[in-house]
């Protein structure tokens, strides 16, 4: 299994509350996750994990990445996490941030790069609590049970 | 003020819970959001109140300054979904109207109950008949 | 004292104003800027902080200035330099390698004249096109920029890219260093990757109470501390006084956000070097205060507390009592650390990536860093807010400037925290008294706040405007001045220590890169 996890430039709240869920996520299925790609280093990904409001500097870092692997990517199952990548939180009209994952998604889409994904959720909440994100990442490995069973 | 929702052991400040019985449609929660995730609507004839959850940041603050307690913290945190359009809570409030005119005013029904609950004698004309009001007086006092 | 310090310097005494007890504010001529700096910083050992660009047209016609902070204990110094449209900005970094980033920052944001080379976008993205002055009032905070911007990265030949220093998850910034044979012989830390706008945003959307809460948001380790520090600021500038009971909630908030954030970074050095079974249990402690606050304020981070003029919301005789049972739990941290400090991996850290006293004065370090290196400087002594001059505590200094001191600082700051937090958890006032004092947003004051944050001194810069909004407001995060230290401590070291010695620094980067910088040595 392939996780990329992107870090939009949040405050580092959601990704620490993150961490704090994926303990627990291992406690309970007892198998370890392997550790995230944190850029787009490959084309196709089994679950992508979002946090922060999209800024400047890291839509250009995708960018990059985006071109440096052709243009093209699967980013699998998309787990939005926190108010800042789901609507744009506190900035979400400020001159250097996107405004969400969508907004995101759209600045890239419009640069002419193909990203395909097969579903989204959005957990809201500033900053996400562990247990939602416990609650998510479960659920998601529990109804595609190939994922589970790809880790060791 | 701040009121702490229980739920089970914890405590937690969810987002905030709007009841349309009670909301006069003011406009006080959007202006001091932070987020601008509220958003008060004044139609036609009905005041849309919106929240947009995906954005809001369980600041409550929209609970301290409502004057009516319309909102209060909610016991639920988190609200996911699959789409963005499922993270809105909408509501609408009739408009009230003008006893004089009986044009609509920029208030919700609620505030009659509102207004007289304070014991306030309830007259709500619409702002160009308080100003004809106004305006009659003046010439009266000018006449004399 | 200060007013002698002062003539020394040979500042002219009428020029001075006194704003507040502890804040004053010297006009200075642009060609004197840099004696009375030379003279204040470098002969009279006072801490510079930072310093600021403003530009003043709304509130007086066509000038620009540049806002120098320094500190000594009990008092707070703004040197203004008021500087035309046309004329050329001064500089004093190259007296004061301190005032790199700032003057460059105010430069770029502003667009001051400079005859200085300073190449492309300094704090900007470097895509962004050169017409855009964010700080300028003409611009709107509002303006979309990304179609104009270009993504080019900045190329550099031998640089390599320093592993990422969290095992989980890391922010995007390159830290690229230059190794030649088996050391690093240069450093290039490239940021901006996090800047949000958020100065700008405060400055233009956001009225003046609701600022608080953007301002815990720059940072989700240390927020509240950002928000203490910009309502400090206000306070300083409106001449509010806060009442008790909000200093003392104030100051166990803040003292559960220090304990919070020295866990995390110890947890995640103790990964590092190869203590996983310290890092889980540091990790479970941490939960402890996680719940702490989760009880006090019913969010695990972001409380919501603060708002200009005390706090929103007082704790019942309940929560103070279930704290107190929790903070009974989390004594046996000490034990951890113990074991933590006294690790054979964690001695081999002694003599690596060293910081002597000399260099972290010039360079401007502050907090744990500074203290590791020997200089005593504590914000909650020296410019005592909240409720800490109501407290006992002692600062921890050591000398050997080197990464096992940075690291055994944090150790006994948090043993020092949960002291502080004993002691406010016994007082009366936390539950008794008023919460907040109401106030008139005058505009034009200018006031500066100040607090000790889990990194280090924290400074928020605000000067009030009209419509209940806020003029200018500048925010100085620990790490911004703690990262110019990264070449002197890295140069020489071998590259495999290198991430370590980076989180040694605990940068937390959402704080700096609020702004960014592309920095080149
Ligand atoms: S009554 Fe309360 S909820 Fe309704 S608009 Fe006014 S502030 Fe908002
Ligand atoms: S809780 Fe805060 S962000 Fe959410 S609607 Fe209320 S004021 Fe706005």
């Amino acid at each position: 299994m392939k996780i990329l996890y992107l870090n939009l430039g949040g405050c580092n709240g959601c990704d620490i509350e993150l961490l704090a869920g994926v303990v627990r996520v291992v406690e309970k299925i007892g198998r370890e996750l392997p550790s995230p790609d944190h850029g787009i280093r490959s084309r196709s990904y089994d679950i992508t994990i979002v946090t922060g409001p999209g800024t400047l500097g890291n839509l250009c870092r995708i960018v990059r990445d985006l071109e440096r692997i052709g243009g093209e990517v699967d980013l699998g199952h998309v787990i939005v996490l926190g108010s800042c990548a789901c609507g744009g939180g506190i900035w979400y009209d400020s001159y250097m941030v996107c405004g969400g994952w969508d907004m995101f998604l759209r600045e890239l889409i419009s640069r002419g790069f193909r990203i395909r994904y097969r579903s989204v959720t959005y957990v809201t909440g500033c900053p996400v609590r562990p247990e939602d994100v416990e609650k998510v990442l479960v659920q998601l490995l529990h109804s595609y049970p190939n994922l589970i069973s790809s880790l060791t | 003020m701040y009121r702490q929702a229980r739920k089970g052991e914890k405590m937690v400040r969810g987002y905030p819970v709007h009841d349309p019985e009670r909301c006069i449609g003011c406009g006080a929660c959007s202006n001091v959001c932070p987020t601008d995730s509220i958003n008060v609507d004044r139609k036609e004839n009905k005041i849309v109140w919106i929240h947009n959850v995906a954005r809001c940041i369980r600041c409550c603050y929209c609970v301290d300054n409502c004057p009516t307690g319309a909102l209060s913290v909610g016991d639920e945190y988190s609200m996911i979904a699959d789409s963005l359009d499922k993270l809105f809570i909408v509501h609408e409030l009739d408009s009230a109207r003008c006893t004089s005119c009986r044009d609509y005013v920029p208030y919700s029904i609620n505030v009659i109950s509102y207004l007289s609950d304070k014991a306030l004698k309830v007259d709500l004309k619409c702002e160009r008949c308080r100003l004809g009001n106004v305006l009659k007086v003046i010439e009266k006092v000018r006449k004399l | 004292m200060v007013i002698k310090v002062l003539e020394e310097c040979k500042i002219p005494l009428n020029k001075i104003v006194k704003l507040r007890e502890d804040t004053i504010l010297i006009d200075v001529d642009k060609h004197d800027l840099r004696d009375v700096i030379k003279c204040l910083v470098l002969e009279k050992g006072l801490h510079f902080s930072t310093c600021i660009g403003v530009d003043y047209s709304g509130l007086r016609e066509g000038e620009l200035a540049l806002v120098y902070v320094l500190t000594r204990p009990r008092v707070k110094l703004m040197l203004r330099v008021l500087i035309s449209e046309n004329e050329e900005a001064p500089h004093v970094h190259d007296i004061l390698p301190a005032a790199e980033w700032c003057e460059n920052e105010a430069y770029d944001l502003l667009g001051l004249k400079t005859s200085l080379p300073i190449a492309e976008r300094f704090i900007l993205h470097w895509g962004v096109p050169s017409d855009v002055r964010p700080l300028r009032k003409d611009f709107r905070h509002d303006m979309k920029i990304h179609s104009l911007a270009s993504c080019k990265l900045i190329e550099k030949e031998g640089f390599v890219e320093v592993d990422p220093h969290h095992p989980f998850f890391y922010e995007h910034e390159d830290f690229l260093i230059k190794v030649v044979g088996n050391r690093i012989v240069d450093v290039l830390y490239i940021g901006s990757y996090i800047n949000r706008g958020i100065e700008k945003v405060g400055e233009s959307r956001l009225k003046i109470e609701q600022v608080p809460f953007i301002a815990e948001r720059i940072c989700g380790i240390c927020g509240f501390t950002h928000s203490t520090a910009y309502c400090q600021a206000v306070e300083s500038a409106l001449n509010i006084d806060v009442p008790e009971r909000a200093r003392f909630e104030r100051a166990l908030m803040l003292e559960l956000e220090r304990i919070e954030s020295h866990l995390l970074l110890l947890a995640l050095i103790a990964y590092a070097i190869g203590l996983r079974d310290i890092f889980l249990e540091l990790l479970r402690y941490r939960e402890l205060v996680m719940n702490a606050c989760d009880v006090l304020v019913g969010n695990r981070k972001m409380y919501g507390l603060n708002v200009i003029g005390g706090v929103r919301y007082g704790f019942t005789v309940e929560q103070v009592r279930s704290v107190r049972e929790l903070v009974k739990k989390l004594k046996d941290v000490e034990r951890a650390l113990e074991r933590l400090s006294e690790s054979e991996n964690l001695k081999k850290l002694k003599d690596v990536g060293t910081l002597p006293r000399e260099d972290a004065h010039k360079l401007g370090a502050v907090g744990p860093v500074a203290r590791a290196s020997g200089i005593d400087y504590d914000v909650r002594r020296d410019l005592s807010y909240a409720a800490y001059e109501m407290v006992d505590f002692d600062v921890p200094i050591m000398d050997s400037g080197d990464t096992y001191a940075r690291i055994i600082i944090r150790c006994e700051e948090t043993i020092q925290s949960i002291r502080i937090i004993e002691q406010v958890l016994s007082r009366e006032e936390l539950v008794n008294g008023e919460l907040r004092t109401e106030y008139y947003p005058h505009p034009g004051r200018t006031g500066i706040g100040m607090t000790e944050a889990p990194r280090g001194e924290n400074v928020h810069f605000v000067i009030t405007g009209h419509d209940s909004k806020l003029y200018r407001w500048k925010v100085r995060a620990p790490t911004y001045a703690n990262l110019a230290v990264l070449r002197t401590i890295l140069i020489g070291e071998s590259p495999k220590n290198a991430p370590i010695i980076i989180a040694s620094l605990d940068p937390c980067l959402s704080c700096t890169d609020r702004l960014v910088k592309v920095r080149k040595w």
